[in-house]
């Protein structure tokens, strides 16, 4: 690797031909538009204000020297160094310098590669210094490339202790403002005290700067007037040169003995807090950083750096998220350090915060780092209440990391601190998302504690059905916990919470570990009704259950197995009456008054009845079997003639009951079963002597209904009968003779409704001479319309029927 | 309201109408006036447009150059102050600088002929001694200007007697591509005066450089520096009695090199000359005075009794180009004939005497470094008569 070259100053020989300014030699290589380029961009050189016009080796070592930077467009990266060198014509073999001052010497390098951001392995400041550059002049214009290009002795340890002495800001100015007008924003003049420190500012600066920057990175060292150089990135303006004003010019000016008035980016103050502390690790963590913006690498300055001290409130956001992407074994160091950031709300720093503390949560490595780093990030999340908190990252608590119990209590405070159940579940939300919940036992009871205190059934569902979406592994710690919460809260009732936790396997069981220990009726009343809810067939096994532990004044509450309403159902009913009746107790009024209208409400029995039926059970119950809903029962239960003891007339004794009304009487449709089934019973008993005397006990229009409507069944099987008009003769003299007048009016009359006069004249003709007198004194009472009378009749039911009548 | 006329950017040196007028807000509100990218300035200066203040851009009517109103100074759209600008290139312009004609000189002249100390001692002349003697004034126009008299020129060359240093190529060296802008009133007559220095190496490669190379082909007069001590009869009647300076090129090559450039880029016909007034100053006249002798006119007293005397100038024009002729044969002046329309002969020297390791014995004491001066005044109507 070699590197073209360029000597530039005032000498009697050189590419001009005749004496004066001029490239004085120069790699062959170089095209004349690139020498030319080279000289534009390098070749030039004034003393500051104020030098000796007639300076002398001495003093002329002490003018600031000017060591460049750019980069030249179809050459690359080019350095050079420029120094006066007093007159125009250097003197030789002995002979002194002549001619006028003013004169100074170029010497530029060409980077190899157009595309290297240096020359040769060496950053551009790196050759200040260095003993590669000459000011001496060539016998010959064309110069040789140079083959090795040395470092000066820049020592960047010194440069940063040099730098180091400004005021406390002034770094940052000056790095914010070189990464502006790398940015495209004006050209950085740095105002430096002494030439000096020229260079170890221009080190520091470029050493600080992500590489990408740094690569791209023009500059001049001294320039006479540095506001006139506006190709270039950074000039340094030393005392004697023109800094130019602060106004509507086109630079920006950062003097570095001055405190600045605002403080700098987050890079710039990490990189100078660095540079003040530790140089070396400064430069260490930049030389490794492959950000291409500051804005980019500041998180990672300041994480990698430990530089965390210099984080403002709005900071803590980007460094936050940077930290949330290293991986953990990259988190030594900055843990407690995370815990020291300022506070901020605002909502993307929050996310951040949670995105730290579910990849903290998920450490594969340095858990206790990670831990270190959970905690602080939890401790943000929680500190920041509901706001910004919406849709925070799921963490499972079954994670390898769980925080420390610190940060767990500030959860825990928080949620007994609710003031509101919504507030309430709302903690605990933020805690199951967050794997709170199930980390920690002693948490988890304090948890459930609250829970089961501040929480009503509703609530709870609400707060169960969140742990089951957002924390199920946590869910069966939590239930079981809430469970024995409740059952212990539970004293002297049913808590209304167990049908929440009935569904889950660990809150029955809990509930059962309660009841077999403290075997009383509560705790086991709790377990039971949570068997229950989860199977109603669990019932019967229940009130045993219960019935072992209940005292006397517990049987009361032994519906509530059924919930807080009791029981309601009939088959549920008659398990609570089987119950009682195996323990040889009357039930209490309430239950039989229950059962008593559970039965009138169902359907009547079309089966033979069993014991356990509703009906059955409640015919033992003292005060219950005249109820209308037993009595019905036994009717549709037992129809005559079903079992020995139960004849027609007892039958319809039952049954005329079941028809009362009152307490206990029939609901609607069981009323209708009802009158149905004596309807038909009593048709099909018509023949039975014992019929009339039965009637007796049902009221007078009740029984003209039922004669009525008994009759229309015999005008039916009478219409069928193959001798109809015979048929006629034997219903009207039968009960004729066992039914009173009225009762056998009531049944003839839809019994020969349909019957014709000739018809009747037919019948009357058939009838025995004893019945005779009745016959006609019927006939009498319903005579057989017309035809015109039948014709009107049909007319007038028509017009109802279309409401033509209204006319 | 004046009609429009056309003025050259002492920075870009193309010429505009001031029936347009560009201005630059300079407002400090960058929030509500924020910079933008500059392109035309970005090309003069040979770098990515910087930002800059808006530019706002007016008219005149009817060929009328743009005025100012009195009292309604020019505003940026957010209300902002502005500053005047070059249409072209958007450098800031001099103060009041379309408010008189503007005239540029470009000096030409070997290295070492005395052309940065010529500048120097003729600015301070105009300012002490000539303008008075027209009844008029001498201003700088520009801070540069200024600054580069009164911290750089005067206290070296005046206070402390010593020569100036070399001037550097022009290329890599922006301080020479400010020209010095003035204004000298004489009998009245405004005249913007814009010098433009440069090396005496630099004309060789002039060609070479876009921008610079115009200070040459675009301005209104030329001097043509030409050092007696760099000229080979000269040299040889004057060795030992001064410190010579090193031989560079000829000054007839050089003249050869600036008529080619002249035409190329004013694209002047050959059967034209060049309508450019060139001045060509023989300086470090001091030098001379035993070779030419007390009595040649050159050495008369010289008065300005408020007025240019042309044929005064002419004589004495006339005298200096015969010793032209003598000492560096016909050909200069035949190629002056041949290819410019006006030109004139002159005796200068700057300093007055000849510096002794870059010192001045006895200070400046200058001598009709104005001549050259005035005859161009007097070719522009600068200068009463």
């Amino acid at each position: 690797m070699s590197f073209a070259q360029l000597l530039y100053t005032s000498s009697r020989t050189g590419t001009l031909g005749s004496p004066g300014f001029q490239v004085h030699a120069v790699t062959p290589s170089l095209t004349p538009e690139a020498v030319n380029a080279l000289v534009r961009g390098h070749a030039r050189y004034e003393p500051p204000l104020g030098s000796p016009y007639q300076p002398t080796p001495e003093e002329r070592a002490e003018l600031p020297v000017a060591l460049r930077t750019t980069v030249v467009p179809g050459l690359g990266r080019v350095v050079s160094r420029t120094v006066y060198v007093g007159q125009e014509y250097r003197g030789r073999d002995g002979e002194p310098d002549s001619g006028r001052y003013g004169n100074f010497f170029t010497h530029v390098l060409v980077a190899a590669d157009e595309q290297s951001p240096s020359i040769g392995d060496l950053a551009p400041v790196e050759l200040w210094d260095s003993p590669s550059w000459t000011t001496d002049e060539r016998d010959s214009v064309d110069l040789p490339p140079l083959a090795v290009a040395e470092p000066g002795d820049l020592d960047l340890e010194a440069a940063a202790q040099a730098v180091a002495a400004a005021p406390a800001g002034a770094v940052a100015a000056a790095l914010d403002a070189v990464v502006a007008a790398l940015d495209g924003e004006p050209t950085t003049v740095l105002v430096v005290p002494s030439s000096t420190v020229t260079a170890a500012w221009f080190a520091c600066l470029t050493f600080a700067l992500p590489p990408q920057l740094a690569a791209r990175l023009t500059f001049s060292t001294y320039e006479r007037n540095p506001a006139d150089h506006l190709d270039l990135h950074l000039v340094a303006a030393v005392p004697g040169t023109d800094p130019g004003g602060t106004g509507y010019q086109r630079i920006t000016r950062v003097d570095v003995t001055e405190a600045p008035a605002e403080a700098g980016s987050l890079y710039a103050r990490a990189a100078e807090h660095l540079l003040r502390e530790d140089p070396g690790h400064l430069f260490d963590v930049v030389r490794r950083m492959t950000e291409p913006t500051c804005d980019l690498a500041a998180p990672a300055l300041v994480a990698g750096g430990g530089a965390l001290d210099v984080v403002g409130p709005k900071d803590v956001g980007l460094v936050v998220a940077y930290v949330a992407a290293l991986p953990p074994t990259c988190w030594a160091g900055t843990a407690d350090q995370l815990a020291e950031l300022p506070d901020d709300s605002d909502p993307a720093t929050l996310a951040a915060w949670d995105r730290l503390h579910a990849a903290a949560r998920h450490a594969g490595a340095e858990r206790e780092v990670a831990r270190e780093v959970a905690s602080a990030a939890l401790g943000r999340i929680l500190g920041a209440g509901d706001g910004g908190t919406a849709n925070l990252t799921p963490v499972s608590p079954m994670a390898p990391v769980s925080p420390a119990v610190a940060a767990l209590r500030q959860w825990v405070d928080g949620l007994e601190a609710a003031p509101s159940v919504d507030a309430c579940l709302s903690v605990l939300r933020r805690g199951l998302t967050l794997g709170l919940v199930g980390v920690n036992t002693v948490v988890d009871e304090m948890v459930s504690e609250k829970l089961a205190a501040t929480l009503d059934a509703p609530a709870l569902e609400s707060a169960l059905r969140d742990a089951a979406r957002l924390a199920p592994a946590a869910l069966d710690g939590l239930v079981g916990a809430v469970a024995e919460s409740v059952v212990a809260q539970s004293v002297g009732g049913l808590d209304p919470r167990v049908d929440v936790l009935a569904p889950h396997t660990v809150a029955r069981d809990r509930l059962g570990e309660h009841a077999r220990t403290t075997r009383s009726f509560w705790p086991t009343m709790a377990w039971q009704r949570a068997l229950v809810v989860l199977d109603p067939e669990a019932a019967r096994d229940a009130l045993t259950t219960l019935l072992r532990v209940a005292g006397p004044a517990d049987e009361e509450s032994l519906g509530l197995l059924w919930g807080a309403a009791g029981a309601s159902r009939p088959d549920d009913l008659a398990l609570l009456l089987q119950a009682y009746a195996q323990e040889r107790r009357d039930p209490p009024a309430a239950v039989r008054d229950a059962a008593l209208a559970a039965l009138a409400a169902a359907p009547l029995p079309t089966e033979p009845p069993v014991e356990g039926d509703l009906g059955y059970l409640l015919l033992r119950v003292p005060g219950a079997a005249t109820a209308p809903g037993v009595t019905a029962w036994c009717a549709a239960a037992w129809p005559p003639g079903s079992h020995p003891d139960v004849l027609f007339d007892s039958w319809m004794a039952w049954a005329a009951n079941g028809l009362a009304d009152g307490p206990g009487s029939l609901a609607d449709v069981p009323r209708r079963e009802l009158w149905l089934l004596i309807v038909r019973t009593t048709a099909r008993h018509l023949a039975d002597p014992r019929l009339a005397p039965a009637l007796v006990v049902l009221p007078s229009t009740t029984r003209h209904r039922l004669l009525a409507a008994v009759g229309a069944l015999v005008a039916t099987r009478v219409a069928s009968e193959p001798e109809a008009v015979r048929a006629a003769r034997d219903v009207f003299v039968r009960f004729i003779r066992v039914l009173d007048a009225d009762d056998a009016d009531a049944l003839l009359t839809t019994a020969l409704e349909r019957f014709t006069t000739r018809q009747l004249n037919e019948v009357e003709g058939m009838i025995p001479d004893a019945c005779l007198k009745q016959w006609r004194d019927w006939r009498e009472r319903h005579p057989r319309p017309t035809s015109a009378t039948r014709v009107l009749g049909s007319l007038l039911r028509r017009d109802r029927t279309t409401g033509a009548g209204d006319r | 309201m004046a009609r429009a006329q056309i003025m050259l950017c002492p920075y870009c040196f193309r010429r505009w109408s001031t029936a347009t007028a560009a201005f630059r807000c300079v407002s400090q509100d960058r929030s509500r006036c924020p910079h933008e990218p500059d392109e035309p300035l970005g090309q003069l200066l040979g770098v990515d447009a910087p930002l800059s203040g808006r530019v706002t851009t007016r008219r005149g009517r009817l060929g009328m150059a743009f005025e100012v109103k009195r009292g309604e100074p020019v505003r940026c759209q957010c209300g902002g102050p502005t500053k005047s600008i070059c249409p072209e290139c958007h450098s800031d312009l001099p103060q009041r600088f379309t408010q008189a004609p503007s005239r540029s000189l470009a000096l030409i002249g070997t290295k070492s002929s005395g052309k940065t100390h010529y500048i120097a001692v003729t600015l301070t002349e105009l300012e002490r001694r000539i303008a008075p003697a027209f009844a008029g004034s001498f201003t700088t126009l520009d801070d540069h200007t200024r600054n580069r008299i009164d911290s750089e020129l005067y206290p070296r060359l005046f206070q402390s007697g010593q020569v100036l240093d070399a001037t550097a190529g022009m290329a890599g060296n922006a301080q020479v591509r400010r020209p010095l802008v003035s204004r000298v009133t004489l009998g009245g007559r405004a005249s913007n005066l814009v010098f433009f220095d440069a090396a005496g190496e630099d004309l060789g490669r002039v060609d070479l450089m876009q921008v610079e190379g115009r200070y040459i082909t675009e301005s209104d007069g030329l001097v043509l520096m030409l050092d007696p001590l760099q000229v080979p009869r000269l040299r040889d009647l004057l060795g030992g009695r001064f410190e010579l300076p090193a031989m560079t090129v000829d000054a007839y090559t050089q003249l050869g090199t600036l008529v080619g450039l002249l035409r190329e880029a004013r694209a002047i016909p050959a059967r034209k000359k060049i309508d450019v007034p060139i001045a060509v100053a023989i300086s470090k006249l001091d030098t001379l005075r035993d070779v030419l002798g007390e009595s040649h006119p050159i050495f008369a007293t010289q008065t300005h009794a408020g007025r240019y005397d042309r044929e005064r100038s002419h004589d004495l024009s006339q005298a200096m180009r015969a010793e032209a002729v003598e000492w560096l044969g016909p050909r200069l002046d035949a190629l002056l004939r041949e290819e410019f329309e006006t030109y004139a002969f002159f005796g200068v020297s700057a300093l007055g005497e000849n510096p002794r390791n870059g010192v001045l014995g006895n200070g400046v004491a200058p001598f009709r470094v104005e001549d050259p001066l005035l005859w161009l005044l007097d070719s522009w109507g600068g200068v009463p008569t």
